[in-house]
């Protein structure tokens, strides 16, 4: 008996070793997702009993709000920026991290350190470094003399943005930076060997050798980081709110605000549902853009 | 190698040096905050060093708040959630790398979109069911909504790591009579040990940081975790910068360990399905 017990689980190991993650991931993934589309189109409420089926009155709402549009450009903007800003930083500290240079190690483990941050820890901290009254920054630029004035970088609906994505930057980098040294550092050196001995510049070198080299790495980091980025709830709640006057309102942010402020569950649903379909278009983009599919790690 | 010129080199150390300001200057500003004395932090303009030392704001945290109670919340949800999703993505992991099965597609796109879950969009309906099956305001509960983020990413990282492996291996181990269990226990885990403490690091790191899930999730100060724990800090009616950074800094301590001594490891996690599979 136990040995035919053993034949089967032999057998079916592969069915039996997925089973306990996957109904996690049934309970706590799927399921909630289908109730959430299922909410999204009622009409439920955080306090009040009770609820019906309203079809597609939540979605017309929210798209005919000017807080969602504001806060549809702003996710863009803060995404995109960050991403940009993140990568330029990633690739010129990685290329120079990846030079035979002394203390090396010592650049290499102090880039990496705000990347250890939690982002509840990175909000509080440049909240009180970009202060108006007492915070670090201004001080340091009126030094400079780059600014005349304190500025209350977060308190105004000016550069609120610029100061998040600022501070998402200095967070984010060090990912871009660790994995373009990891796809610099796995370049063989004969291409390089041969791009000298054919006599190419520094700018062909690069464009010909290192960059189609790290592309498939950057590829990825960059749908990562892009999805990450697009969901930052934490850092910009904490750090702004969302204000002021709405210039940093962002989805994630307004979906909380509608559904736990306001206790609009319906709408909120509906906020979380447009936002993961933005999601899903854009890897799907961007897994193309890359030649990046499923078989790379799920190929046998 | 190549030899660098001096005018290179000193192009590169300043580059260097200016992006390692960048990324330093704000863990000494919060530490140097929290370990001044209260004058010298509202000071205007602020001094930048000062030999001054007052670490009142330390025993503050420790004393007249819960912040030891939440220190060990942390520890315990983080600690937990590492081993049941370490466990459970390797399994996972070992078989979507290695085994045959109707379906098998399916499950790796699906592990891939679920990684891509926007956490807003499950905070709701997470809570709906929490509280359905009574595990709202549970450690439980926070850890099993832990596992929505962490399980996806460890077994893509795990079977991109399993998938390295090479399966001359196992096969001499079938040949010998091995189930395919064994073969599991005493060659794949031992080999895999990199990868397996990358997926433990990171599950560790982001139950750690944690914000959203435990503010929603924990609504008891006695089951708060540091990072909600730190936030209602902030907005209680006192708003003690020097306390704020004090505890911050305990909060961040244990995980720049993590990242000074398991510095490799943090680099195979985020490089594996990128550079190997």
């Amino acid at each position: 008996m136990i040995r035919k017990i053993n034949q089967f689980v032999d057998k079916h190991l592969g069915i039996i070793f997925l089973i306990p993650g996957l109904s996690v991931i049934f309970f706590i993934l799927a399921y909630p997702v289908i109730t959430n589309i299922y909410i999204s189109f009622t009409n439920k409420h955080l306090i009040y009993q009770g609820f019906k089926f309203i079809g597609f009155e939540n979605y017309t709402t929210i798209f005919t709000e000017d807080i969602f549009s504001t806060a549809v450009i702003n996710t863009f903007v803060f995404t995109f920026s960050s991403i940009i800003l993140q990568f330029l930083i990633g690739l010129v500290t990685a290329l120079i991290l990846n030079k035979p240079l002394k203390g090396i190690i010592f650049f290499r483990l102090a880039l990496i350190i705000p990347y250890a941050f939690p982002p509840l820890v990175i909000a509080l901290l440049w909240k009180w470094m970009l202060g108006k009254l007492y915070g670090i920054f201004n001080f340091i630029l009126m030094d400079l003399n780059i600014i005349e004035q304190p500025v209350s970088w977060l308190g105004h609906p000016d550069t609120a943005m610029s100061a998040a994505v600022i501070v998402n930057v200095w967070f984010g980098f060090p990912l871009f930076t660790l994995g373009i040294l990891a796809g610099l550092q796995s370049i063989p050196t004969e291409q390089y060997e041969v791009a000298k001995i054919e006599g190419a510049n520094w700018y062909q070198t690069f464009w010909y050798v290192t960059l189609p080299n790290i592309l498939t790495i950057v590829g990825i980091i960059v749908i990562l980081r892009t999805i990450w980025v697009f969901n930052t709830f934490d850092l910009v709640y904490v750090l702004t709110g969302g204000g002021p006057l709405n210039s940093t309102m962002t989805l994630p942010i307004y979906s909380y605000n509608v559904g736990w402020r306001n206790g609009l569950l319906g709408e909120t649903a509906a906020v979380a549902i447009f936002l993961f379909i933005i999601l899903i278009i854009f890897t799907f983009f961007y897994f193309k853009l890359f030649k990046i599919n499923e078989d790379q790690y799920g190929k046998n | 190698m190549e030899k660098i010129k001096i005018s290179e080199k000193i192009f590169y150390y300043s580059l260097l040096t200016f992006f390692s300001i960048f990324a330093l200057f704000p863990l000494y500003w919060m530490v140097a905050t929290s370990i001044r004395p209260y004058i010298i932090v509202y000071q205007t303009p602020p001094l930048l060093f000062s030999r001054e030392l007052d670490f009142s704001a330390y025993k503050m945290v420790l004393t007249l708040t819960p912040f030891i109670k939440m220190f060990w919340n942390s520890l315990y949800v983080s600690v937990l959630t590492t081993i049941i999703c370490t466990l459970f993505s390797a399994m996972a992991g070992h078989s979507l790398a290695r085994m045959k099965f109707k379906g098998k597609k399916l499950i790796t796109r699906g592990v891939l979109i679920a990684y891509i879950f926007p956490q807003i969009l499950l905070v709701l309906p997470l809570y709906v069911l929490l509280v359905k099956f009574s595990l709202g305001n549970s450690h439980f509960g926070l850890i099993l909504t832990y596992m929505t983020f962490s399980f996806p990413f460890c077994v893509w990282m795990l079977t991109a790591y399993f998938l390295t492996i090479p399966e001359d291996l196992e096969e001499a181990a079938y040949i010998d009579g091995a189930s395919k269990f064994r073969v599991f226990t005493t060659i794949i885990l031992p080999l895999s040990k990199p990868g397996l403490a990358a997926a433990a690091i990171f599950t560790f790191i982001h139950a750690w940081n944690e914000f959203l899930y435990a503010l929603v999730f924990l609504n008891s100060d006695s089951k708060a975790t540091l990072s909600v724990g730190i936030y209602r800090l902030m907005s209680g009616e006192i708003f003690d910068w020097q306390a704020i950074l004090a505890s911050s800094t305990m909060m961040v301590f244990p995980i720049l360990i993590i990242y000074l001594f398991l510095q490799k490891y943090i680099v195979t996690g985020l490089t594996a399905g990128a550079t190997k599979g």
